[in-house]
């Protein structure tokens, strides 16, 4: 594999549950942290042993709420990929909260080029209700402040949360976009089992309908477009030459190890993912004994996949690529697929790509495209 | 009379659901020691899943017992009978070849609709009746009442019925003494011609279509040839035995026996209930009684949820039918649902049963429209046709008159239920006949009911409205002419035919109406707008839009899941085939059950 490889790290703590989050995460004290980036340590040093030595050059301290841990365990987690991989740094993101607290200089000083902050919404009522645990001012003033130490800023927002009007939605991208160089904007998934799910099915909260709400991202792309962020994923949207390098790998199925509790990886054609617990990771049970799926990506499920995740970029398929990677001819393999989604995808000899007003219906493409 | 035949009692039990009819038969095998304690499942002769999981009997199943009494040993064959209404007909059959009958009755509820219909199916084919009264070990039995009520109701003397639990296995020896007693030993002629009543048929990989069979005269043994009667046709007998409840081959059959016969017979048809088996080398002149022919009440189409299966389900209901002679299906095809069957049926619950087993016992997916009758149609040709399928209604013009099918109903109560009962009959379009009250605590409402009103949700209604304490009962009863018309649906602008209905002429704009709320949310939001409309002839009653989708999209891959990613598209995209594609529409199986569904507003 001469691919350069991407290394994600899962912080999987949070000072409470966002009602619309079914992400694996815990309230965790001091103690419990340390041990936990000491367990990372440990991971990040013996996975050596157990993949193939391959360059990296993103990192992404993803959650959870990495801001939840101080700087200095940031810094040791930053250094045990720098000092165990060949890690030549051209992308470093951290996630983080726009919480009481946050220490933006000091993350900036560990090693973090690239920050993402979670904004969700601009709106006290929307954030009340999502159980977001800061307000609209807190999540401003910590973008501004983040502007000051970082030229590679991230939001994220949601759209269709409960209480969201349309207004809400337009007035937070309004505010934020000027303030950053790349937003993700995802529409409200209600998850089973989330605190949400419940209120929604006892018909205590109502979510705005569906069609609303892709009115909404409708007029976000119009509006972020404007703002000169062009759309390179779905959901993701950055001005030129700012779109997330980390994240692309996933879509262009690059290779990536995953590190912490519950975080997935793909190495050597194989893909795995470490036991959501955190009691358990810090006791040693962490990657290659977590539950690695057993052999390489079969190569029916490697095509899938590929096409389902390049898919969703603007980019779409290259073609010629697939071709040479799996010895197939496209057009001949796909050919019923091909015919089925031509009204909504652009196909040429070297690319399939979704046709930018069908992007909201990337799902319905890619199943053609599926085993 | 002989001695060897006087030593035999051939029996069956009949009894209401649930007043523990397979529960006694386990005791009686358990008692005589057909099968030791230790292997007893529980309701050894249910033997299909179905049975045992709803405690319930539909096929029916013999069994030999052996059993001392004053130091002789006598030969008990007992046929197991179903309870439900739908299983009348399996009910008739067993008890042709019987002499006796226990009929249970439950002493914590008493006689119920059933326990009367089956006490006079026995004693309309001149069974000797034993009265048992069961659950005496319950508080609140009550068995000198149930005594009283069977004299009162019935007309049979109960004063020393045995009183037994065959929950906790109490008194039992009492049945088996009663059996012998009272019961009459058959009384065939084993000297004359062999004839043997098929009571029932059964298929084995190796042996063929087996014959369960009465020996009413004469004898069979392997090597024998016998002939059908109704047919002509003539098979070498191959095999013949009795039932432990396993089949167990024995030398010879002979008047008075239940058991089985093989004869190598490649086709099920070939052994049609109710027909007579003869010698072929001394045929005997007249054959025996048989059954009347039931016919089927109760219509679907049923095709299989993946097209390519349509043989396998032709397979699998040819192999059904081999052992459930009511069961009758023929090839349909459907603009919506491609190649499948219209089945008929004898009730709602046989049709339940029939799919379950479809889909467990052959591992079918189905989808099945919903039930319907058969109407009688006159035609302003003066032709007269029988329709069971609405789409294949005449148009409106050709049409002179529809009749439909109308039964007699009989509903148990106790009395203070009597007025929503009758408020739901005269919703449901049926008659008043009469009103009795069988004792203080029970009434008996009579009335005259479309069957069509039946087999929607009658049945649930009257649960609903009087707790569960009535029981309904019903016979056909002639067919009726009345303003009917056939009710359509379109999608997207296309009448779907599975969809279609025949309705009464005043009921037709709600049904429309609701019916098109219904598809509304069980029809997914597709890529374009989907009009749903309801029909009478051409003329649109009722509209909904199923609008179109706006978003198909997953939401991001938090950390690189990709995995569960993929397995969420692969799990939709199982989610689309299992739905029939109608046109450009795709319309999920439930659809097309969902306007059986009635809620308040109908």
């Amino acid at each position: 594999m001469t691919k350069i490889r991407g290394i994600y790290v899962h912080i999987p703590f949070c000072t409470g549950k966002c009602a619309y989050c079914d992400f694996y995460s815990v309230k965790a004290n001091e103690a419990v942290r340390d041990k936990y980036v000491e367990a990372l340590t440990t991971e990040i040093i013996s996975a050596r042993d157990l993949v193939s030595l391959a360059p990296a050059d993103t990192l992404y301290i993803g959650g959870g709420t990495p801001s939840t841990l101080s700087p200095g365990q940031i810094e040791r987690i930053v250094a045990a990929v720098s000092l165990n991989y060949r890690f030549e740094p051209r992308e470093v993101t951290m996630e983080c909260n726009p919480d009481p607290g946050l220490d933006i200089k000091a993350i900036k000083n560990v090693g973090i080029n690239r920050l993402s902050m979670g904004v969700q919404s601009l709106s006290d009522i929307v954030l009340a209700k999502a159980g977001r645990r800061h307000t609209a001012r807190e999540a401003l003033e910590a973008l501004e402040k983040a502007r000051k130490y970082f030229d590679n800023l991230s939001a994220d927002i949601m759209i269709g949360l409960p209480g969201e009007s349309t207004s809400d939605a337009i007035d937070t991208l309004r505010l934020v976009a000027p303030l950053v160089d790349h937003i993700s904007v995802y529409m409200l998934t209600l998850e089973k089992g989330t605190k949400l799910y419940k209120s929604v099915s006892e018909k205590t909260v109502t979510l705005p309908d569906d069609d609303s709400v892709a009115d909404r991202y409708d007029m976000a792309v119009e509006l972020l477009g404007k703002f000169g962020f062009s759309r390179y994923e779905i959901s993701n949207f950055a001005r030129p030459g700012r779109f997330s390098k980390h994240n692309m790998k996933y879509w262009q199925r690059e290779e990536y190890l995953g590190f912490g509790a519950s975080a997935h990886g793909f190495a050597d054609g194989k893909r795995y993912s470490n036991p959501a617990s955190v009691s358990r990771y810090v006791s040693g049970e962490n990657f290659g004994s977590g539950k690695v799926v057993p052999g390489p990506v079969s190569v029916s499920d490697a095509m899938a996949e590929t096409v389902m995740l390049a898919l969703r970029t603007s980019e779409g398929l290259d073609v010629k690529k697939f071709e040479r990677e799996f010895g197939v001819d496209f057009a001949g393999y796909y050919s019923e697929a091909i015919a089925k989604t031509s009204r909504m995808t652009e196909f040429t000899p070297e690319k399939l790509v979704v046709r930018p007003e069908f992007m909201l219906f990337e799902s319905a493409v890619a199943r053609e495209f599926m085993g | 009379m002989d001695q060897r035949q006087s030593h035999i009692r051939n029996f069956c039990i009949v009894a209401h659901i649930d007043h523990g009819k397979s529960t006694l038969a386990d005791r009686l095998m358990e008692f005589t020691e057909q099968v030791s304690k230790r292997d007893m499942k529980e309701q050894l002769l249910d033997s299909m899943d179905i049975e045992r999981e709803r405690g319930i009997t539909i096929k029916l199943t013999p069994v030999r017992m052996f059993y001392h009494h004053n130091g002789e040993e006598y030969t008990l064959n007992l046929i197991d009978t179903p309870g439900h209404v739908d299983f009348t007909y399996e009910v008739s059959r067993s008890l042709a070849a019987c002499e006796g009958a226990i009929l249970i009755v439950d002493a914590t509820q008493g006689i119920e609709a059933q326990t009367l219909t089956n006490a006079y199916l026995a004693i309309d084919n001149d069974l000797e009746i034993i009265p048992v009264i069961n659950k005496i070990d319950l508080p609140s039995a009550d068995p000198e009442g149930c005594k009283k009520e069977i004299e009162d109701i019935i007309g049979l003397p109960a004063s020393d019925a045995p009183l037994i639990s065959a929950k906790e296995g109490i008194n039992i020896e009492a049945v088996l003494d009663a059996v012998v007693e009272k019961l009459p030993p058959p009384s065939g002629d084993e000297g004359a011609p062999f004839r043997a009543l098929i009571f029932d048929s059964t298929y084995d990989n190796y042996k063929g279509a087996i014959c369960l069979v009465r020996i009413v005269d004469g004898s069979v043994k392997p090597g024998d040839g016998i002939r059908m009667m109704s047919s002509g046709k003539s098979f070498e007998c191959t095999e013949v035995g009795v039932f432990t409840p396993d089949m167990r081959p024995v030398e010879e059959l002979k008047a008075g026996d239940v058991g089985y016969i093989a004869a190598s017979i490649k086709n099920v048809k070939d052994t049609a209930v109710g027909d007579t088996i003869t010698s072929s080398d001394a045929p005997a002149a007249e054959p025996l009684k048989g059954y009347k022919k039931i016919s089927p009440m109760v219509f679907a189409g049923i095709y299989p949820a993946d097209g390519s299966k349509y043989n396998d389900l032709r397979d699998a209901l040819d192999k059904l039918s081999l052992n459930d002679a009511s069961l009758i299906y023929e090839p349909e095809s459907s603009g919506a649902l491609g190649f499948g069957f219209r089945c008929g049926f004898l009730g709602l619950l046989h049709m339940e049963i029939i799919e379950e087993r479809l889909e467990r016992e052959f591992d079918l997916d189905l989808v099945t429209t919903a039930p319907s009758v058969s109407y009688v149609v006159r035609k302003t040709n003066g032709e007269t046709i029988t329709v069971d399928n609405p789409s294949h209604l005449p148009p409106p013009t050709e049409i002179e008159s529809i009749e439909e099918p109308i039964v007699k109903a009989e509903i148990y109560s106790p009395p203070e239920y009597v007025g929503s009962i009758m408020e739901l009959c005269q919703e449901k379009r049926g008659t008043f006949v009469d009103l009795t009250y069988l004792d203080q605590s029970r009434v008996k409402i009579y009335y005259t009911i479309p069957l069509a009103e039946i087999i929607y949700d009658f049945f649930d209604s009257l649960k609903s409205r009087t707790r569960g304490y009535a029981s309904l009962e019903y016979e056909p009863d002639g067919y009726r002419a009345d303003n009917l018309v056939k009710l359509d649906f379109l999608l997207n602008g296309e009448t779907c035919d599975a969809l279609s209905l025949i309705v009464h002429k005043d009921k037709a704009y709600a049904r429309g109406r609701s019916i098109c709320e219904r598809l509304k949310e069980v029809i997914p939001r597709q890529m374009f707008e989907i009009p749903v409309q309801a029909a009478i002839g051409s003329k649109i009653i009722a509209r909904e839009t199923v609008k179109a989708l706006r978003k198909d999209v997953l939401a991001k891959c938090y950390g690189g899941d990709i995995t569960r990613k993929k397995k969420l598209l692969e799990k939709q995209k199982e989610g689309k085939k299992r739905m029939r594609q109608f046109g450009s529409v795709s319309i999920p199986s439930e659809a097309f059950m969902s306007i059986l569904k009635f809620d308040d507003k109908d």
